[in-house]
Parts: structure tokens; C-alpha cells; sequence
């Protein structure tokens, strides 16, 4: 009893220690996980199978309307990012880095009654690390918390704990991206004055260190007593596969070249 | 003599080990993707109902840090705090197996009506806990919905253990 005592108030007060054994466990579980999972998986391919095997004549017909929509789209999309790209030049911006650690597999749902968080196959082996962006094909998933050997945690937009630092597109206001568990996230500390609206896209702000800027996040749907509510472009309860990204980490010598800098920016102010 | 004091021992090991190992997998698949981590909600279900299923037919074979470590794992698996459900499997480990002569005079409908109050229970202690451990009251659903889901499931993962067990005591089921 004293020992689970011990736990509760350790995962209080040093949560980092409580998480680094979690990682450990999650070590220990995968090669079940990875072995539960086959015949549900294959289940699922088959059950997907057949399904498309069925409607594969209505789904033909939607497909070749779509792709005469992303035909038209991507045409826009060439000629934006040619005259984005000519701006660019001009005005001679360097655009924001973005490093792309690989794509992981989920193989594990931790959520408890009051957690979302998903399991990857990847961990340190592959270079992942915490505090480094999840995203999905349609936008931010959320930032992994923890990272063993070979299986990280990823905590979700919507999980109680999630905290991502945003930004209207419509507006450049910023605010921040809050989760309580359901499927819809919270937007909180907005300006005052704000014009933000249904329909108004949200995407990362960049700022914090841990989302690179402007990736899409979601669209906002609804506003109830808490405030406005941003339903997220990642289909968080069907997670499959996810791109980890991240701002690139400056290296020994970079820091020490800009502590030096800021040295003698210092020096000089005095 | 000795060999067969081994060999027992061995024996015991192996029946006090192997439902908990056989807990262990199914609360891993509980922890398998699924749309709105339906599955994950069992996760401290098969946990409750392990303890609650061997300390009520096998008080002998279920040890007290067996109960603890069973909680501890559905702790880890499920993401949030750690401890709870670790102290609150040690204590219901720790209520039931003492009454071993009560429950062996008992039907199945009342170990299951036993087992709703003890799921209240738990529900209560949980939600006073993660409340506290967050700081705000939270919204009591997603419990209530492990504690019904742990509920429901008790039945069949009681049917799982007691076939489990005879297998492995080499009985017919």
C-alpha cells in the first residue's frame, strides 16, 4: 500500500521519472502489442477489401469527380507557390525549416478515461526524441511525450494535458489549442476583440519550440459556453500511420556560436 | 523428495503465474487502436476482474503483489497518473480473499451483484483522485463507462479465468 501511495504522489511530483518507467513498460508490451495486432489487422485489410471490392463502381465515379476538383486545385497550387516562391526572392525571406524525423506506425492506443495518447514503433533508435510534432496526411496529430529505444508516446490535440500554441490564418491572431478529452479541442487565449469565426482555419503559430509554423491543425466548428471549438483535420480515432516532424535541433557548435553572438550582443548593450 | 518439493513449488509458480500472464495479454489487446479508444476503456476492467475472479475461486493462488503489479501495469498502459488503480487492485485483493468461506457459499449472481458495488467503488475512488490529481472536478462519463464496461465484461472474463484455470490445474472446465 505504501508503495502505491509512493507512485501517486511521485506521478505528481516528478512526472518525468513516472514516464521514463511508463516507456519501459511500453518496451515490454510492443512485441505483444505488434503480435495482438496482426489478426486485427489482417481483419481490418480484409474487411476493407471486401467493402471496396463492393463499391468499387460508386467509388470510381466519386474519385474521377474529385480528381477533375484536385486537378483544378493543383493548378492553383503551382501558380501560388511560383508567385510565393518570386515573393520570397524579393523580399528575401527565409522560410522556416522543417526536419522530418521519418514515418512511425502506430501500434498502441494508451487512453485511460482521461487520456489520448497513441503508441509508435519508433523511439531514440530513430532519432525521436519528446517534444517533437506528430502529424498525420491532413494536419497535427500531437507532439510526442516520450521516447524509449523503439516505441514512443504521442499525447493527442484533444487529450486533457494538450497544449499547442496556434494561429488563425484568416486573422494571424494566435491563441492556444486546448484538449478536454472529447473530440473537439478548445480555443483559448484569443485577443480580446477578436473576430474569429466558424469556419476560420487554425494552424500552428510556431511559437514554443515544438510545432514548426503553419501547419494545419483544423477548422473552427462550433462556439458553446467554453468558447470556440476546432474540430482537427486529423482523423485522431483512426491513426494509422504518422509523419514525425520537428524544428531542426541546433547542433553543439551552433549553440555555442549563438551563445557567443549573444555574449557579445550583451557586451556591446553594456 | 526433494525433487518433488521442486517440482510442486513449480507447479504452484505456474498456476499462480499463468492467469496472471493470461490478465496480462488481454489487458495488452485492450491497449490495441481503435476508433474512440474503445478498447482501451477495458484496459482496468480486466485488471478489477482478474483479482476480483481469482481472489474470490483461487484466494491461495493470488498473492498480493500479484493484484498490485495487475493494477500497476493498467496504470502504465492507460497513460494518466500512476498508483491508483495499483492501491485500489492491493485492496480489493486484500477484502476479498479473506472471505474465502463467504464466496464459497455464494452464487454467481451475487458474486457479479458483489462485484457492481466494488466497480462503484472504484468508480468513486478514481474520480476523486484524478480530480485531484488535475485540480478541477472532471466530467465523471468516461468513468462511468469504464465502471459499467467493467461491469459487463466481468461475466465473460470470469468464464475466460475459470477455464483458464482448470486447464492449467489439468481439470475439466
Amino acid at each position: 500500500m505504501a508503495a502505491a501511495l509512493g507512485l501517486m504522489i511521485l506521478s505528481r511530483v516528478r512526472p518525468d521519472m513516472i514516464e521514463t518507467l511508463r516507456v519501459h513498460s511500453h518496451e515490454v508490451l510492443s512485441p505483444v502489442l505488434e503480435v495482438a495486432a496482426t489478426p486485427v489487422r489482417l481483419a481490418r485489410q480484409g474487411g476493407d477489401w471486401i467493402g471496396s471490392y463492393f463499391d468499387v463502381r460508386a467509388r470510381n465515379q466519386a474519385l474521377r469527380a474529385r480528381l477533375a476538383d484536385q486537378q483544378a486545385l493543383e493548378r492553383t497550387i503551382v501558380r501560388l507557390q511560383i508567385e510565393n516562391d518570386r515573393l520570397h526572392e524579393l523580399l528575401n525571406v527565409t522560410s522556416w525549416p522543417v526536419q522530418v524525423y521519418g514515418t512511425v506506425r502506430v501500434i498502441g492506443a494508451g487512453g485511460g478515461a482521461y487520456v489520448r495518447s497513441v503508441l509508435v514503433d519508433a523511439g531514440t533508435g530513430r532519432g525521436l526524441s519528446s517534444d517533437l510534432a506528430a502529424v498525420d496526411s491532413a494536419g497535427v496529430v500531437g507532439r510526442v511525450i516520450s521516447a524509449g529505444r523503439a516505441v514512443s508516446r504521442v499525447l493527442l490535440l484533444t487529450d486533457l494535458n494538450s497544449r499547442v500554441p496556434v494561429r488563425l490564418a484568416r486573422t494571424d491572431e494566435t491563441a492556444i489549442l486546448t484538449g478536454d478529452n472529447s473530440p473537439l479541442t478548445k480555443l483559448m487565449f484569443l485577443p480580446v476583440g477578436s473576430n474569429a469565426t466558424i469556419g476560420d482555419v487554425v494552424v500552428t503559430s510556431g511559437h514554443g519550440g515544438v510545432f514548426p509554423p503553419d501547419l494545419p491543425v483544423g477548422v473552427i466548428v462550433a462556439l458553446d459556453a467554453d468558447g470556440l471549438r476546432v474540430k482537427p483535420y486529423a482523423q485522431l480515432d483512426r491513426l494509422r500511420f504518422l509523419s514525425i516532424v520537428g524544428l531542426p535541433r541546433p547542433t553543439g557548435q551552433a549553440l555555442g556560436q549563438d551563445r557567443a553572438v549573444a555574449e557579445s550582443d550583451l557586451e556591446r548593450g553594456q | 523428495m526433494k525433487r518433488d518439493l521442486w517440482l510442486q513449488a513449480g507447479q504452484t509458480g505456474w498456476r499462480v503465474l499463468a492467469p496472471f500472464l493470461l490478465a496480462v495479454t488481454v489487458m495488452a489487446m485492450a491497449y490495441l487502436p481503435s476508433p474512440e479508444f474503445i478498447l482501451a476503456m477495458c484496459g482496468p476492467a480486466v485488471a478489477l476482474a482478474y483479482v476480483y475472479h481469482q481472489g474470490v475461486h483461487q484466494p491461495a493462488l493470488l498473492p498480493y503483489p500479484l493484484a498490485f503489479l495487475a493494477g500497476l501495469l493498467a496504470d502504465f498502459w492507460a497513460g494518466g497518473p500512476v498508483g491508483a488503480n495499483a492501491l485500489l487492485c492491493f485492496l480489493l485483493a486484500a477484502l476479498v480473499v479473506p472471505q474465502e468461506r463467504f464466496f464459497r457459499s455464494v452464487t454467481f449472481p451475487t458474486i457479479w451483484a458483489i462485484f457492481a458495488l466494488l466497480c462503484l467503488g472504484w468508480l468513486v475512488a478514481q474520480w476523486l483522485y484524478l480530480s485531484l490529481y488535475y485540480w478541477r472536478p472532471l466530467a465523471p462519463w468516461a468513468l462511468i463507462g469504464q465502471a459499467v464496461l467493467a461491469f459487463l465484461l466481468f461475466a465473460p472474463l470470469s468464464r475466460l479465468f475459470a477455464v483458464f484455470n482448470a486447464w492449467v490445474a489439468g481439470e475439466p472446465s
